[in-house]
């Protein structure tokens, strides 16, 4: 009785479509561990940076479990919008058992076959509406108790992207000032500026200077192979750097942007009015395609 | 013209190093990176560019060098430090999303009927079984008794059946 009240009184509006907060959940939890392990590899190429690495991978560990907890929580969101839409299946899943049982037990049942199946139809109708009101108030407590949560979590993460992505530019940094300073480069780096420099100098139409002039330009030319070498292994530095700090920000962004779907989710279900998170596939498909590019680097 | 163009001679590029330290020391008091990233690229481009490359010139590009590694590690290891600290808010919110989807599933479970349907399937089960059992008893008089109850005991779960089905 109390339960068809419910039905009544909420008018049994559809479930909010929760497909998307859920997607946004799973790709914000893998976008978290991908932050982690990105800025966690840097650190192993830095000279001296293996310990650094291993207490960032502890640390994030810690992260990676949290952020499981979260998807957990988006499914079984999901779970409760899935039971609340199917309640007519589960009417009838309750209806089959009980037949089956009356059938095992040789019960017959009361009424005409006809008139059985317009009771299990009226059921049915019946289950499907109470499904919905007991889905809609399960969801609307399970997201009201996760509001707090759900805000002390995004705030967190905001502030462990920035010291991660600070982390990750020094160690990037550390590992681009190897190459500059490694033997293999420095001397024939300053070798080249001072090439460069008398080149500088060197007045073009003073026609004394020529010779000289023509052999610096020969001389600056043989350092060519190796300064495409040095010139690659600094590029590759900074492609590592310039994609770890896009999935670093689509992070930070994408942490924002669930935080404050859940809100609207949150006051929606209360005010028993739509919401619409389709804006969060779109964040998630743009974090796959920044993981997916970290991950071939 | 940059900022390298004009140092000449060893006390030249030794001023340069030192207004350089300077300016390391100050970013390493600051907390933002920006400042810190900026003192270890003129340090950097302070090695490339100091010349000749006499032990006098490469001490001072030692300096350099370390100073900028210094300044990164210090930042590396602050910030280290911060993330460490928020680890244990970290495991106290894992708990609660934990608690709350765990609540969650079994609400929708709930409303699922699944434990009324599993109920009924597992009293259909004991009933089959039951059956079975009844069927397989000899005329003897315990086997009678044990008939008896048999009979009793599917009887009550149908009872119990049709009181759940109420509740539904």
């Amino acid at each position: 009785m109390e339960l068809l009240l419910i039905a009544g009184l909420t008018g049994c509006a559809p479930l909010p479509k929760i497909g998307p907060f859920v997607e946004a959940s799973n790709q914000l939890r893998s976008a978290v561990a991908a932050s982690g392990t990105t800025v966690e590899a840097e650190l192993r190429l830095m000279p001296d940076g293996a310990a650094s690495a291993d207490k960032l991978k502890q640390q994030w560990e810690v992260r990676n479990k949290a952020f499981a907890g979260i998807a957990a929580y988006a499914n079984s969101l999901k779970a409760i919008v899935d039971a609340g839409n199917e309640g007519a299946a589960s009417a009838q899943k309750v209806a089959d058992s009980v037949s089956g049982l009356a059938k095992a037990a040789g019960v017959v049942l009361p009424g005409t076959p006809e008139a059985v199946a317009v009771v299990t139809d009226v059921g049915k109708f019946i289950g499907a509406q109470i499904a919905l009101a007991r889905g809609a108030k399960s969801l609307e407590q399970a997201m009201e108790t996760a509001q707090p949560a759900v805000e002390a979590i995004t705030e967190l993460v905001a502030a462990d992207l920035k010291d991660l992505e600070a982390i990750f530019v020094s160690a990037a940094k550390a590992n681009d000032n190897a190459v500059r300073t490694s033997p293999e480069f420095e001397y024939l780096l300053g070798y080249r500026i001072q090439l460069v420099k008398q080149i500088g100098k060197s007045d073009p139409n003073n026609a004394a200077t020529l010779d000289r002039q023509v052999q610096i330009g020969q001389m600056l030319q043989a350092t060519d192979a190796w300064l495409s070498k040095y010139l690659a292994k600094r590029k590759e530095i900074d492609d590592r750097l310039r994609v770890g700090r896009a999935l670093i920000q689509a992070t930070l962004q994408s942490a924002r942007d669930w935080g404050i779907a859940h809100g609207n989710l949150t006051t929606a279900l209360k005010e028993r009015r739509p919401v619409n998170t389709d804006s969060l596939i779109q964040a998630a498909v743009e974090i796959q395609n920044l993981v997916r590019k970290v991950r071939e680097l | 013209m940059s900022e390298w163009s004009n140092i000449e001679g060893l006390q030249g590029w030794k001023d340069k190093l030192g207004e350089l330290l300077a300016e390391a020391r100050k970013a390493a008091q600051q907390e933002e990176l920006d400042p810190r990233i900026a003192v270890n690229e003129r340090l950097m481009q302070f090695v490339e560019n100091s010349w000749p490359n006499s032990p006098e010139i490469t001490a001072l590009d030692e300096i350099a060098t370390q100073t900028a590694s210094a300044l990164l590690k210090q930042t590396i290891a602050e910030r280290l430090q911060t993330i460490t600290e928020r680890t244990g808010q970290y495991q106290k919110l894992g708990k609660q999303f934990a608690a709350i989807a765990k609540e969650s599933e079994a609400k929708a479970d709930s409303i699922r009927l699944g434990a009324i349907t599993s109920f009924i399937d597992s009293t259909t089960k004991l009933i089959d079984s039951a059956k079975s059992l009844q069927k397989s008893l000899k005329d003897d008089a315990a086997d009678q008794r044990l008939g008896e109850k048999i009979a009793e005991t599917i009887a009550a779960i149908e009872a119990l059946r049709s009181s759940v089905g109420k509740r539904i």
